[in-house]
């Protein structure tokens, strides 16, 4: 299993990639709630990578008019392919987009919520694609089902703050109009958003280029499933939004190990949640609204 | 001829819409359908339902739209092949696995849902390649976009004219599943997106206005003529949750929309359409991304902002043209006061209500009784189904 992280400054590079197998970068006019917006630097991080014998994976995971999309295949025609390992995608738009550049192999189809079962998983496999990420919102024993039953490489959002919502709305800037005040909010990362039932927990909320997105204010963890998960899952993904470099050069290597050291928790002030690991959602439930 | 498509969360809507101008009712069964909780088609109903459409040369289509988990597979091709069974015309579906194997091992038509956000030409083609023959697209698009797909594609395209909206991109939101534990792609969605929420920064408290993600109703109105003109080939009322009177009325006022353009290439009075529609319980609309990028007037921040006006009083169950009297069955209270027959296929009537006896033959001024069969005068003739409304503020 090897394990992928985000990037926020590219003077952590070298002390990033000695924990990890690869990163994952994008830059904000093709891809969505970025830890950083890597642009001019982009070229220079996929070359540093390459030459050190680590992958590199560029994020395009947002969802595209026809436009946007020629917009992403010219993007794509100005970065040396030969040096990317592959391109994290939303939008199945996006095969035949790489296709048309003979870089099907290089597709990792991540639509967050939507590979739940085994067929839906492998539905790219005639596409001659890389690999998908299974959804985040199902049981371990799904995961382990699926990944006997997959035709091609199967990534694992392992860590983070799980993204719960996208939208191409920009929410703040309406909300912000709505009160007939300048947007201030604009790609803040100290927002958060309260309910009033649900005291315990906030929520971040990003607006960035994209549009607005939600997150699980508790950080989701997989240290008690990381020994079945080191034995099915081809690419496990650390996600240090909200957070930054270091967290993800000490949380790494607890993974590499098997084990969690609880003072990551009071460094940064987090609470773990286990998400659907272990727990089913279900499908009717008393009204909560 | 394009196609006006209607929500029927149960038998008696499914026949309302028919009857009020839908061409195709989408109706969900009692597995694989997202709306968990609408009342939703057991078999019989689905045969019952099919055949009451078959026979007016109208179209039945089945939602299999969630997201299956491993588990949820169980069971799927038997259900599959008792919609085939019945004769439904088509699953709307967004799940390659209900897809293909809907494909694989019936004749069932296949629709793909919105759920798989299709804003871009090689999505809709990815699909039709596969063997769906229509595609709903997203509903995060404008019109020069989907005029662009529409034009390109050899799929059918539907698109979305009415009703509630996601405030996110349908299918990719887990906001139900991580505050509630209720899975939005299994039929469990909590509406999330329309609570309210305290938005802070760094933990304090940034205003005291509550912020909601939740999005105005879709109203297209103004821009059915745009669509059938880019050869859209269905237009979509969302809604399976909704009343009897919201989709007859709904429906009828598109239904009269689409005549006037097909009969006469323009509409001369659209302020009167959307008057008709005031009369149906919508939440605030508006035309979502149909112009671009949402403002501060395509989101809801109001706690509640349907209007419940209550004024569908009655529905038309017989009529005794020797006698005058129709069968009503109550729906809501009202008395001896001035009252408006809605019916589908003319302009609305008004009465006097001067007569009206409960189910035992007893005169009464007041209805209150929900669901009793009472008698009313209707001084001219009236058919099932007609509505009975009365003017309340």
């Amino acid at each position: 299993m090897k394990i992928l992280t985000t990037l926020h400054d590219s003077q952590k590079l070298d002390d990033i990639l000695k924990v990890a197998d690869g990163i994952i970068i994008g830059d904000a006019n093709y891809a969505k709630a970025l830890t950083q917006d890597f642009k001019e630097e982009i070229l220079d991080i996929i070359e540093k990578t390459y030459q050190q014998q680590k992958e590199i994976f560029i994020l395009l995971n947002k969802l595209y008019t026809d436009k946007e999309l020629l917009e992403v295949k010219a993007y794509i025609m100005r970065l040396p392919v030969d040096k990317i390992t592959g391109f994290i995608g939303a939008d199945i738009g996006l095969v035949s987009i790489l296709e048309s550049l003979n870089l099907s192999s290089k597709f990792v189809y991540n639509p967050e919520t939507l590979l739940t079962n085994d067929e839906d998983f492998n539905d790219l496999a005639s596409e001659g694609i890389m690999g998908a990420f299974v959804s985040k919102e199902i049981t371990l024993e799904d995961i382990i089902e699926i990944t006997e039953l997959k035709q091609y490489q199967l990534f694992y959002f392992g860590h983070g703050h799980m993204s719960m919502f996208y939208s191409k709305r920009q929410m703040l800037e309406t909300f912000s109009d709505y009160q007939n005040k300048p947007n201030t909010l604009h790609k803040d990362k100290s927002l958060t958003l309260k309910e009033f039932k649900r005291v315990d927990e906030t929520y971040p909320v990003l607006e960035d280029e994209a549009g607005t997105h939600v997150f699980r204010g508790t950080v989701f963890n997989s240290f008690k499933a990381i020994t079945e998960l080191k034995n099915h899952v081809d690419y496990f993904v650390v996600d240090t939004l909200f957070m930054d470099d270091d967290y993800a050069i000490k949380v790494i290597p607890m993974y590499q190990n098997g084990s969690l050291d609880e003072t990551i928790l009071e460094i940064y002030d987090q609470e773990f949640h286990d998400g659907f690991l272990f727990d089913e959602s279900i499908i009717k439930g008393d009204k909560n609204d | 001829m394009i196609e006006l498509l209607a929500p029927a969360g149960d038998l008696e809507k499914l026949k309302i819409a028919i009857i009020y101008g839908a061409d195709a009712v989408f109706i969900g069964g009692k597995s694989f359908s997202l709306r968990a909780n609408a009342s939703n088609f057991t078999k019989e109903d689905l045969i019952e339902g099919v055949k009451f459409a078959h026979e007016r040369g109208k179209k039945v289509y089945v939602t299999t739209n969630v997201i299956p988990h491993q588990k949820d597979k169980a069971g799927l091709l038997d259900y599959l092949k008792t919609l085939e069974e019945a004769q439904a015309d088509a699953i709307i579906a967004a799940s390659p696995l209900i897809i293909n194997t809907a494909l694989k091992y019936t004749n069932l038509e296949v629709y793909i849902s919105t759920q798989q956000s299709a804003i871009n030409i090689p999505t809709v083609n990815y699909w039709y390649k596969k063997g769906a023959t229509r595609v709903v697209l997203g509903r995060d698009i404008n019109l020069d976009d989907i005029e662009h797909i529409t034009k390109n594609v050899d799929a059918e395209i539907e698109v979305f004219i009415h009703g509630g909206m996601c405030a996110g991109f349908s299918g990719r939101c887990a906001l139900s599943n991580h505050l509630t534990n209720r899975d939005a792609n299994r039929g469990g969605c909590a509406h999330t997106c329309r609570w309210f929420f305290e938005l802070q920064k760094e933990g304090e408290k940034v205003t005291d206005t509550p912020f909601s993600m939740g999005s105005k109703d879709l109203s297209a109105v103004k821009e059915i003529t745009r669509l059938i003109a880019a050869g859209v080939a269905s237009l979509k009322i969302e809604g399976r949750m909704k009343s009897l009177h919201y989709i007859a009325t709904v429906v009828n006022t598109y239904r009269r929309i689409i005549d006037e353009y097909t009969q006469t290439g323009s509409i001369e009075n659209y302020a009167m359409y959307e008057d008709m529609l005031k009369h149906a319980e919508n939440r605030e609309t508006s035309h979502g991304f149909f112009y671009g990028l949402p403002t501060k007037d395509q989101q809801l921040y109001e706690r509640r902002s349907e209007r419940v006006i209550q004024n569908f009083v009655g529905l038309i169950v017989d009529y005794d043209e020797k006698t005058g009297y129709a069968t009503v069955e109550t729906k809501n209270v009202f008395t001896l006061e001035e009252l408006e027959v809605f019916t589908p296929n003319e302009s609305s009537k008004t009465f006097i209500n001067t007569s009206m006896m409960n189910s035992k033959g007893e005169a009464i001024e007041r209805a209150f009784r929900a669901s009793e069969h009472i008698q009313v005068h209707i001084p001219f003739k009236v058919q099932p189904f007609d509505m009975i409304r009365a003017k309340r503020a």
